[in-house]
């Protein structure tokens, strides 16, 4: 486990989600708050990437408590095998809090170039750089949730995905298209050497069919392209499709993120 | 005043956070370090990587070359910012084998100051009327003040950076903005950003005439004021290490040294 490398790796991610969901992403030096307004999942209102010594880590935490106590929400903090102090979650066991397993997510990377960057021509994809090209992806990825949650909440959220950037993140919109129909999108974000996919979405009627894997290998090639030497995709931990995919595509499941929620 | 690695970095980080609200174009924040660019100034201490925390050096070793590989791209030296702070230590060591050169003129100091130790909180200044400017043509003010504040030196480049200082906010970051008067006409101007407890003191002018007179003295003293009310306790602003006129404002108030920058910078 390199250290440094997880904690950039998650760094970026946050900043990526910065442009969406998000509503707050407070940079702290040593550990980065997450604040989501109309959603209480622990992962969208958490404090990650802890890097702490023995000494300050009760200080912050009490800190971080009180951020989230403000905007009424149940403080949470993500466990990563990076996160330092390296006893941080026996310590908020110690201090009342629990981890729902559903809540754990996996960040799958694969290194650049990967075995498989070429993909077939089944589906077209291209990058919506305008506005209009944009309007295409958002139909899709409010088509493709739909079945899965009431994405009414994120609509807004999706939008600005296109016109909010943080200071050093590209961001990419896929969107692909089957005899002109559009059935796919993703977002490939770029943040110095680091790619991650997105807000990955494939139309009801087109899954099982290997579009999802085809729009991830297009993806890969682009990041390839910039110049980056990685790709992550982050999923559930019980996402077991998901997963399967992930590693017959050559991805290896990394950094574990564990999601422990102080319940009042 | 002594402070901790921790308190000192997020000092550093909270400055850039609040920076990346007016002067610079960009700030890339890393957990490890960040980087600031500005177009329109060759300034090394607006374009350099700072605020270290690695674990090693070989760590370091490997992240010089993205830092200068982000440099080369934007046109500049490469430039690192150095606190006694950082870490590994004794990076300044590294870097001089690696072309690195001390530059002296940007040497620069934070003064620090818990509120419990501010000195002289019934100073008064005759005549001075303090004011928060909360809208568009109160701002308007701020922004005559700082230009007349600044007129030693050419602002031209900066004018658009200070009106972005109204509107830019960045996630965390709370920001007050005063303007003082004299007569009702706007002679001084200054920010304060405030991140959780810590609040930064920044953008302080006075237009010259009316220096040496205790203004920016008076109006650090309210602006610390106002901050505490919305709850922070710590104070700080950054200054050249021979900025007398304000390193005297603050060490009327009770500030002491807490950090000190070196710049080293690889020409070429």
């Amino acid at each position: 486990m390199n250290r440094l490398r997880y904690r950039k790796i998650i760094h970026s991610y946050i900043l990526i989600f910065g442009s969406f969901f998000l509503d707050e992403v407070v940079r702290h030096p040593n550990y980065d708050l997450v604040y989501t307004l109309d959603d209480n999942y622990g992962y969208f209102n958490c404090a990650m990437n802890l890097n702490l010594g023995k000494d300050s880590v009760d200080d912050e935490i009490q800190k971080i408590e009180k951020y989230f106590k403000i905007r009424q929400k149940s403080p949470s903090i993500s466990v990563e095998q990076s996160s330092r102090p390296d006893n941080l979650e026996a310590l908020l066991l110690k201090r009342g809090y629990i981890n729902d397993p559903s809540e754990n997510v996996v960040l799958w990377t694969k290194s650049l170039p990967g075995k498989d960057v070429v993909y077939n021509d089944k589906v077209k994809f291209s990058i919506a750089y305008d506005f209009g090209a944009f309007q295409d992806y958002l139909y899709v990825a409010n088509e493709a949730w739909s079945d899965i949650f009431d994405y009414t909440h994120y609509a807004s959220s999706l939008s600005k995905l296109f016109t909010k950037v943080y200071d050093g993140v590209t961001s990419m919109h896929i969107v692909g298209y089957v005899d002109d129909n559009i059935v796919c999108s993703s977002t490939l974000a770029l943040y110095l050497d680091m790619a991650h996919l997105v807000n990955i979405s494939v139309l009801p009627d087109f899954r099982r069919q290997g579009i999802g894997s085809e729009m991830i290998k297009y993806a890969s090639g682009e990041a390839l392209k910039k110049k980056a030497s990685e790709i992550y995709i982050c999923i559930d931990e019980k996402d077991e499709p998901g997963s399967g995919l992930l590693n017959k595509l050559g991805f290896d499941p990394e950094i574990k993120q564990t999601i422990f929620t102080k319940k009042p | 005043m002594n402070l901790t690695r921790l308190e000192a970095r997020k000092v550093i980080r909270f400055n850039n956070l609040l920076w990346r609200c007016s002067f610079y174009d960009e700030l890339l924040t890393l957990p490890c370090y960040e980087m600031c660019f500005v177009l329109n100034t060759d300034a090394k201490f607006m374009n350099c990587a700072m605020n270290f925390d690695l674990d090693s050096k070989e760590e370091l070793l490997n992240e010089i070359p993205n830092i200068e590989g982000y440099f080369k791209k934007r046109r500049k030296p490469s430039s690192i910012y150095l606190s006694g702070f950082d870490a590994p230590e004794k990076i300044e060591n590294e870097i001089s084998t690696l072309g690195y050169k001390e530059i002296k003129d940007e040497e620069a100091i934070f003064w620090g100051l818990e509120y419990g130790s501010l000195k002289n909180r019934d100073l008064n200044v005759e005549g001075l009327d303090i004011k928060e400017c909360r809208t568009e043509d109160e701002f308007a003010e701020y922004l005559i003040a700082a230009s007349l504040g600044y007129s030693d030196f050419d602002y031209t480049p900066y004018a658009s950076s200070l009106s972005k200082l109204f509107k830019t906010h960045i996630d965390g970051v709370t920001q007050l903005h005063f303007a003082g008067y004299v007569d009702d006409k706007p002679v001084a101007s200054g920010s304060m950003g405030i991140c959780f407890d810590t609040a930064i003191w920044i953008n302080a002018a006075v237009v010259p005439e009316y220096r040496r007179k205790g203004i920016n003295t008076r109006m650090m003293l309210h602006a610390i004021t106002e901050a505490n009310k919305l709850g922070a306790d710590k104070f700080y602003f950054c200054t050249d290490v021979d900025n007398y006129g304000s390193i005297g404002s603050g060490k009327k108030l009770g500030f002491e040294e807490v950090i000190r920058q070196k710049m080293f910078s690889k020409e070429g």
